[in-house]
């Protein structure tokens, strides 16, 4: 019934705890485990990327060490993530880098690799008090097409 | 982790996946399984609540949706106990269903809440209805929304 897992992880508590229960998940239903983290966009104004004094070389340079860290550290994530994985008991672990919007990103990854639960942890920052759901949690779980465990 | 688990049923085919789903878990984890089927109150206007027949009314609607809810339950064990699930308690709630679920949750020191979506959101983005969303967005547990 449960087949393959998809779990997201940015290394944070809430998602450290996603992950150890999509391991748990995985290691009772003998399912695949698919890790992945995603490089959000850098978020700069637009009307800063065209001011005249900035030359674009500049940016673009700025841009590619940027991607050269943001990898870097996705690796280190990801590395630990799967050896925390196999050391609990999952086999069959596979890890990806996705970019951009952290939701849409996952969302594509579980349509295309088809996996059938999607395993998020929540931080609760959502806007209003009586919802404790953060945004790209909610985003997941409200726009997913398969089903969704949401981790507290 | 996964010690007690609540699935909410209205036997619609999403909730009973959910059932399935739960079960299924429970019986992978050796986790206790609460079927929670909840009676909505009646929702009328003002001026209706006013008229005298109402509490007869009333009476006779609440001994038919527990008649159903009762059938709903055992069927939904029946099923449950198809996937393997082997302690399972089944419970009637009324209200607002998405309360009732989390007010159920808290009392029974449940982990794992799991709940079917038809996908009936406002929006076409949105690919869940609104007592899913309202116990994802609310419960303090984990929410295991199945599709």
């Amino acid at each position: 019934m449960i087949n393959s897992i998809l779990v997201a992880t940015d290394a944070s508590a809430p998602s450290n705890r996603a992950l150890e229960m999509a391991v748990q998940i995985a290691g009772q239903h003998n399912a695949k485990l698919l890790i992945i983290h995603v490089i959000r966009d850098m978020q700069i104004p637009f009307d800063i990327k065209e001011i005249p004094e900035l030359e674009s070389n500049k940016f673009e340079s700025f841009n590619d060490a940027r991607d050269e860290i943001m990898r870097k550290i996705a690796e280190t994530v990801l590395r630990k993530a799967k050896e925390k994985a196999e050391k609990a008991g999952a086999n069959k672990v596979q890890t990806a880098i996705g970019t951009g919007d952290p939701a849409t990103s996952i969302l594509g990854f579980a349509k295309r690799r088809k996996v059938d639960m999607i395993v998020v942890g929540t931080r609760g920052l959502g806007k209003l008090k009586g919802t404790i759901l953060g945004s790209v949690s909610r985003k997941v779980t409200n726009n997913a097409e398969t089903s969704c465990l949401i981790v507290r | 982790m996964i010690k007690k688990i609540l699935v909410a049923t209205d036997a619609s085919a999403a909730s009973n996946r959910a059932v399935s789903m739960a079960a299924h878990m429970a019986a992978c984890h050796e986790a206790d399984l609460l079927i929670l089927h909840v009676i909505r109150d009646m929702q009328l206007p003002t001026l209706m609540k006013k008229a005298p027949e109402l509490e007869e009314f009333a009476n006779t609607r609440e001994n038919i949706l527990r008649q159903v809810a009762e059938t709903i339950l055992q069927e939904a064990e029946v099923r449950a106990k198809k996937e393997g699930a082997k302690k399972i308690q089944t419970a009637i709630g009324s209200g607002d269903p998405a309360s009732s679920v989390i007010g159920f949750a808290k009392r029974r020191k449940i982990d794992t809440i799991v709940v079917g979506t038809r996908g009936l959101g406002k929006f076409k983005e949105i690919l869940m209805g609104s007592v899913s969303r309202k116990i994802a967005n609310n419960a303090e547990v984990n929410c295991f929304i199945i599709r």
